[in-house]
């Protein structure tokens, strides 16, 4: 497993590093940007998370292109092996792009008069359960057409994303109750937001379907095709 | 002692194929040629067994393990070379081979440099800069160096021209007549299989119509002309006759039960000719199940 998390994140290096250059200097300008006082830290975590995602899909649809996880699958490691190499990998991402975070505030602080606020361990425990969470689901589609190839199981596919869409957005409706579809239900709405809220919320969801998308993986009926 | 391989009733189904029952085993040391058309099934079979698509049902070993892909040790004894090369393609040839290097704990880096250089492959280009001959080359050197017990080769020459599909199986075969292993060769080009295998079976639809030894085959297939005035006589075991006013050809399966009966006959000017494999494949292929069990 290291082995591959190795050469997957070691591959491609003038790529990362073009990237890692771009991620310093996003960082740099939301240091130096004396009016984004008040938003720095929201804008600071959206930046981590646009920026990761966005590698992360880069190195995902890499991999797909050059069909690597077939070059994986014959290799004499287990399937458990590749599937959480393939979930550790943004991690691997996220944890540089906050390395980088934290170096170029250290670079930063000597020149400015007025002291940096860093995103909080919460806050980054959040931003990680959700790049893990659209990870995963990006790994599960993926998945999921490879072994739901036939005519009639495409609505599994389509099922997955309803399953999404309704994940991703049903807390909300609840929570606003919107439209007034879902009446006063008080303790659905206070559980929702409470797990909406809460730092492990987002990263017990992230990590649930990260599992859920090694095993998908170990499961397909196809290596051939990524 | 182990099979190299084992498939027991595997069957795949795709929408608009079915491979199998497949029912198939190879001796430790011998090679085996796996000939059909293409879509016959030959690049499913070998890729039910190496693991890249799961078979639907039956069971499949490789020296006695089940080819369970979360119990990987059985592929320390397989080399594997498939119709698609994949590398990491912005990494150079010396590179691939050391990452691969770093999962075979009988990897030599010694081999793997002296079959690059037979294979006259340049290491130091990266994978993408590779002309397709040179992927092939890469790829047999990636499945050799860790001197696999078994080695599965799915028409690893497909793609490429035929000047450099020679030169690639020359070498190829000096390498791998030297070596005591398996090998399980599909193709649907004769001449690169008849030089090397000892057994070779015919699949189509999805199906192995019958497996012989090679020399079976060329000993017993021949092409038999004569003379023999007359209506056309029926021919057991003929596969296919031909005729010219009184002189006929006929390609037996079994030379000498025609022979038999055309003496019977009184016909004249009995010749045999032996066929070469590729002659006879065609003939078996063309004629289908019933021609493989004459």
């Amino acid at each position: 497993m290291w082995r591959l998390l190795k050469a997957e994140s070691g591959y491609d290096r003038l790529r990362m590093g073009t990237f890692f250059f771009f991620c310093a200097a996003v960082f740099l300008t939301i240091w130096f940007g004396v009016r984004w006082e008040r938003n720095r830290i929201p804008l600071t975590l959206l930046m981590i998370m646009t920026l990761t995602l966005s590698a992360v899909y880069a190195g995902e649809k890499n991999r797909i292109i050059q069909k690597r996880d077939r070059l994986h699958v014959l290799l004499p490691v287990t399937l458990w092996s590749i599937g959480i190499a393939h979930m550790l990998y943004p991690i691997f991402v996220l944890l540089c792009v906050y390395l980088l975070l934290f170096l170029s505030a250290l670079v930063v602080q000597p020149f400015i008069s007025y002291s940096l606020t860093m995103p909080s361990l919460l806050h980054i425990l959040t931003l990680t359960g959700l790049v893990l969470t659209v990870n995963a689901v990006i790994l599960l589609y993926r998945d999921l057409r490879m072994t739901f190839t036939k005519k009639h199981q495409r609505f599994f596919v389509f099922l997955f994303w309803f399953l999404v869409y309704l994940g991703a957005l049903l807390p909300f409706y609840v929570i606003t109750n919107f439209f007034g579809l879902f009446g006063e239900s008080k303790p659905a709405q206070t559980f929702l937001t409470r797990m909406l809220e809460s730092p492990t919320g987002f990263l017990v969801i992230g990590i649930f379907l990260s599992v859920v998308s090694v095993i998908v993986f170990a499961k397909r009926k196809s290596y051939v095709d990524s | 002692m182990d099979k190299a391989f084992q498939y027991k009733d595997v069957v795949k189904t795709f929408p608009d194929f079915k491979l199998g029952p497949i029912n198939l085993e190879l001796e430790p040391g011998t090679v085996l040629g796996l000939v059909g058309p293409n879509g016959a099934g030959k690049t499913t079979s070998i890729q039910c067994l190496v693991g890249l698509l799961r078979a639907d049902s039956g069971e499949m070993r490789v020296f006695g393990c089940p080819n369970d892909l979360n119990k990987p040790e059985w592929k320390l004894d397989i080399g594997y070379v498939g119709d698609v090369h994949v590398f990491y393609e912005r990494w150079t040839a010396a590179r691939n081979l050391h990452f691969l290097s770093q999962f075979y704990p009988d990897w030599s880096h010694q081999k793997a440099s002296e079959l690059a250089e037979r294979f006259q492959l340049p290491l130091n280009k990266r994978a993408k800069d590779l002309s397709t001959g040179n992927r092939v080359k890469l790829s047999l050197v990636s499945a050799l160096a860790h001197s696999p017990k078994l080695l599965l080769l799915d028409e690893p020459t497909s793609g490429i021209d035929p000047v450099v599909r020679t030169e690639v199986l020359d070498v190829l075969f000096e390498v791998l007549e030297t070596g005591d292993r398996a090998i399980f060769y599909t193709t649907h080009i004769l001449p690169e299989i008849s030089r090397l295998a000892d057994e070779l079976a015919f699949i189509d639809d999805g199906q192995i119509w019958f497996r012989t030894p090679k020399e079976d085959l060329i000993d017993r297939w021949r092409r038999i002309s004569f003379r023999l005035a007359g209506a056309d006589p029926a021919i057991k075991s003929a596969v296919s006759h031909r005729r010219e006013g009184d002189n006929h050809q006929v390609i037996s399966p079994d030379f000498e039960v025609t022979l038999q009966q055309l003496k019977e006959l009184g016909a004249e000017n009995i010749q045999d000719m032996r066929m070469s494999i590729e002659e006879i494949a065609v003939q078996i292929l063309k004629g289908g199940k019933g021609v493989a069990s004459a």
